[in-house]
């Protein structure tokens, strides 16, 4: 018992630091990711604020006074994102096999969770903005001005989601930026792809990747 | 026994250097080499200039349509 408390508390240390370093200095964190062994321990993390966004974005969705919709709908949005989530993973290592990579799936599984990160705090916070200030916007001086920072910040999270892909590629497939290029050329219709299924079934408005 | 964990810290490093083939963009790579380390070392100063930019330039052209894509997306979670 007390080893697993302490091997928990020093995984949630180096996650905790890994995190951060994510945000402040992607480059360097991803580099040292790829050679950390408590690495892939530390996805579970990631998984677990997953499983906790989703809870909180269902309960505010549904509501909480029908416990079968609020169990449906999380049981709906867990499966798709962790379908998504494989689908990628797959997509990811095989085209990079394909292309001459020399990379193994461990270390694209270990970095690609890592860009769960952005995601999750793109849509938790804008869950939050739904309850604090709900849409939709109007076009007074402070409507336009929330929906320019708005719209900034999440330009911004998209660019850091951008770069950790890019990281992802270039450290875990070992890819020069032409192979990443023609990469994304082919990943990004099967992305639109998935995104337009997602919405047509009323799971996701804005792709959970 | 120091020298032999300095050696292997050493040989480690280069390892992990040299795992990942060097970055050539053809005529492009002076170029490249400059503008990579402000995006490597300072992501977010660089994400919140772009989409700054960006999103002044997005509604200089569209106007207030920028208020309607701004409520989508604020129902998008």
């Amino acid at each position: 018992m007390d080893v697993f408390v302490i091997t928990f508390v020093r995984l949630l240390f180096f996650f905790t630091k890994n995190l951060i370093g994510c945000f402040n200095t992607p480059y360097l964190t991803y580099r040292k990711l790829l050679g950390e062994k408590s690495g892939i321990y530390q996805t579970g993390f990631i998984f677990i604020l997953v499983i906790s966004y989703f809870i909180f974005a269902s309960a505010l969705r549904v509501g909480v006074h029908s416990p079968l919709l609020l169990t449906l709908r999380l049981n709906l949005l867990l499966f798709s994102a962790a379908i998504g989530f494989i689908a990628m993973l797959f997509v990811i290592f095989m085209l990079g096999k394909t292309i001459g990579s020399s990379g193994r799936f461990i270390d694209v599984y270990k970095l690609w969770s890592f860009t769960l990160i952005p995601t999750i705090v793109w849509f938790f916070t804008t869950s939050l903005l739904y309850i604090i200030i709900p849409p939709p916007r109007t076009l007074s001086f402070l409507g336009k001005l929330f929906s320019v920072v708005f719209i900034a910040f999440s330009v911004s999270v998209f660019l850091w989601k951008a770069i950790l892909y890019y990281l992802t590629l270039r450290f875990a497939l070992r890819l020069d930026l032409a192979k990443i290029g023609f990469m994304t050329v082919v990943i990004l219709p099967l992305l639109v792809v998935y995104s337009v299924l997602m919405y047509k079934l009323g799971i996701f408005r804005v792709p959970f990747i | 026994m120091d020298n032999d964990k300095t050696y292997q810290l050493l040989v480690d490093k280069m390892h992990e250097v040299a795992a990942i083939p060097t970055q050539e963009v053809g005529n492009f790579t002076i170029a490249y080499k400059k503008l990579v380390p402000f995006l490597k070392y300072y992501p977010w100063k660089s994400a919140i200039i772009l989409s700054f930019i960006s999103v002044s330039l997005l509604y200089l052209i569209f106007g207030t349509f920028l208020v309607k894509v701004a409520s989508m997306l604020q129902f998008g979670f």
